[in-house]
């Protein structure tokens, strides 16, 4: 049991998939801009629209509720994903001796999966913008990253859920932090040069630099 | 753009505050403190001009309010004695452009810059930055040698700190750790014990002058209680520290008033404040007693920096409740 915790813990924070392994920075540092400086502008159509029905302009509240769902879309994708691929690697591709042919197996997987995901979770949580969050899950190289990391690692499918769902709050965590580090780096003060992705670069960079020090904490 | 009166002020107390702490710290180690200091100070002003001029903004006014200096003095200070010099160098530029000019200068950086240099030092030349002098270990010809980085040091130049000895220790108890090896003193580390008193002394003189506001520190070094006394499992062989060394170990004093306390990157709100200073008492203890660095407080900082909007959204947000 404390093995299985200090997956999730180690997971989530010491090798967390977005700052350690650089997988899933392609949501984290989106181009378009909201008014309030969150990352998701472009897609303020579709259903981000029935959550600020009956307000003037979209608020900061509701972009927060964006980088929420995204974060929670991701975890829930995560955990499944992971869970899958390791029953189907284990149970099925193992015992036939077919190994190399996993990344056939976990591409299909990945790409496939975070629609029925995103359409349960819509279901679920009416108001949250899920909908739209389609090319950021399907195009998430985190996904398959961690379906390959637990391939490599011998470990049962309990371990895989927990890997998952571990990192799947480390993203969500990095991803609200990230998001309230560009608001603090977006103004006029910032030289040119360096203004937009370049200091979001730089942020991300040092927040890796800080999540560092958890290096060898909750080891077993 | 004229320097803000206010703010010049509020960096000549904090200087003057560092004062004690860095007179015991000259009294102990010797002239690598100064050396340290000279280095860095020269660095951080340099880096800043450059930088200024880069963006063409005036110069001298912004050299002038000395919040470059206070991050060169507070990195100086954590910084071990007698580092060969590339380190104070990086570290005081790390800080001063990454930290501080990249984000738009003075009063505009989300993380602490003197924590931020001293990052990425630690990080990238982890060896020479776990080695603290013995105390009163070289004279002044031996430090110029090996601030160079390519002198030949005496046998027993570096000694483990209090906080390495306690991670390292597998058989002794403590009174014996205490008893046997040089690095400990009466309560905690030996020499390092009087610089933590004489940081809590110009802390006290800060909060009086109330350049700084009493949560952070409190919270900072109540929460490190705390969590001390709560994983303190005795003296024995396996023993995590008592409170008090804690307490007086490592930056600890340091980081509480002069680190934690920075207003920029920190919380605006008291409760955020308060809630800050514990999360970074409790990740301090973490990170030293369990982790891989020797302090903790570089990495505390840094974290707590990048929870700062949301302390201070719960602290909004708690408000209406209350009044």
């Amino acid at each position: 049991m404390t093995e299985l915790i200090l997956a999730l813990i180690g997971a989530a924070l010491v090798n967390n998939i977005a700052l350690q392994h650089l997988l899933a920075i392609d949501p984290l540092l989106r181009k378009e801009r909201g008014p309030c400086g969150s990352g998701f502008t472009r897609d303020c159509s579709g259903g981000f629209k029935t959550v600020i029905a009956g307000e003037p302009a979209p608020t900061w509240a509701a972009f927060r509720v964006k980088v929420h769902a995204l974060g929670l879309a991701t975890l829930v994708a995560m955990l499944l994903v992971s869970v899958s691929g390791q029953l189907l690697y284990r149970y099925a591709l193992q015992p036939l001796q077919l190994d190399y042919l996993r990344l056939f197996v976990f591409l299909p997987l990945c790409v496939l999966g975070p629609a029925p995901i995103l359409a349960g979770l819509q279901r679920w949580l009416k108001g949250w913008p899920f909908t739209s969050l389609q090319p950021l899950l399907t195009g998430n190289a985190a996904l398959l990253g961690l379906c390959l990391q637990l391939s490599g690692e011998h470990q049962g499918v309990l371990h895989a859920a927990m890997v998952g769902l571990g990192s799947g709050l480390g993203f969500w965590l990095v991803l609200a932090l990230f998001d309230d580090l560009r608001q603090r780096s977006q103004h006029e003060d910032v030289p040119r040069a360096f203004r937009g992705l370049p200091i979001e670069l730089m942020g991300a960079g040092i927040m890796a630099m800080a999540f560092l020090g958890f290096n060898g904490l909750f080891a077993s | 753009m004229n320097t803000d009166p206010r703010l010049r002020d509020a960096m000549q107390q904090v200087l003057l505050a560092c004062l004690p702490g860095v007179l015991v710290l000259f009294w102990v180690y010797g002239w690598g403190v100064l050396c340290n200091l000279l280095l860095c100070a020269a660095s951080a002003l340099l880096t800043e001009a450059a930088l200024l001029r880069l963006r063409g903004h005036p110069v001298l006014p912004a050299l002038n309010d000395g919040s470059a200096l206070v991050s060169a003095c507070l990195l100086a200070v954590a910084l071990p004695a007698y580092a060969p010099w590339w380190i104070p160098v990086i570290a005081a530029g790390s800080a001063i452009a990454l930290g501080k000019q990249l984000y738009g200068g003075v009063g505009r950086n989300p993380f602490n810059p003197a924590m931020l240099g001293y990052a990425v030092v630690l990080l990238s030349f982890p060896v020479p930055m776990t080695h603290w002098p013995a105390p009163q270990a070289l004279d002044l010809g031996h430090a110029l040698q090996a601030l160079s980085g390519f002198a030949e040091r005496p046998d027993a130049w570096a000694q483990a700190t209090v906080l390495d000895g306690l991670r390292q220790n597998r058989s002794l108890t403590i009174d014996e750790l205490f008893a046997s090896h040089a690095g400990f003193g009466h309560l905690a580390g030996r020499g390092s014990e009087w610089a933590s008193l004489a940081f809590l002394a110009g802390g006290l003189f800060l909060l009086q002058r109330k350049v700084i506001s009493w949560q952070t520190p409190v919270a900072m070094l109540g929460s490190l209680f705390l969590v001390s006394l709560l994983c303190w499992n005795g003296s024995g062989s396996d023993s995590n520290g008592s409170p008090l060394l804690h307490l007086l170990a490592g930056s600890t004093m340091l980081s509480a008033f002069f680190i934690v306390t920075e207003p920029v990157s920190g919380p605006k709100t008291p409760w955020g404040r308060l809630v800050g200073g514990a999360m970074v008492g409790v990740l301090i203890y973490l990170i030293r007693t369990w982790g891989n660095y020797p302090d903790g407080a570089a990495f505390a900082v840094l974290l707590m920096n990048l929870c700062v909007p949301a302390l201070d959204r719960l602290a909004q947000q708690r408000r209406p409740e209350t009044a």
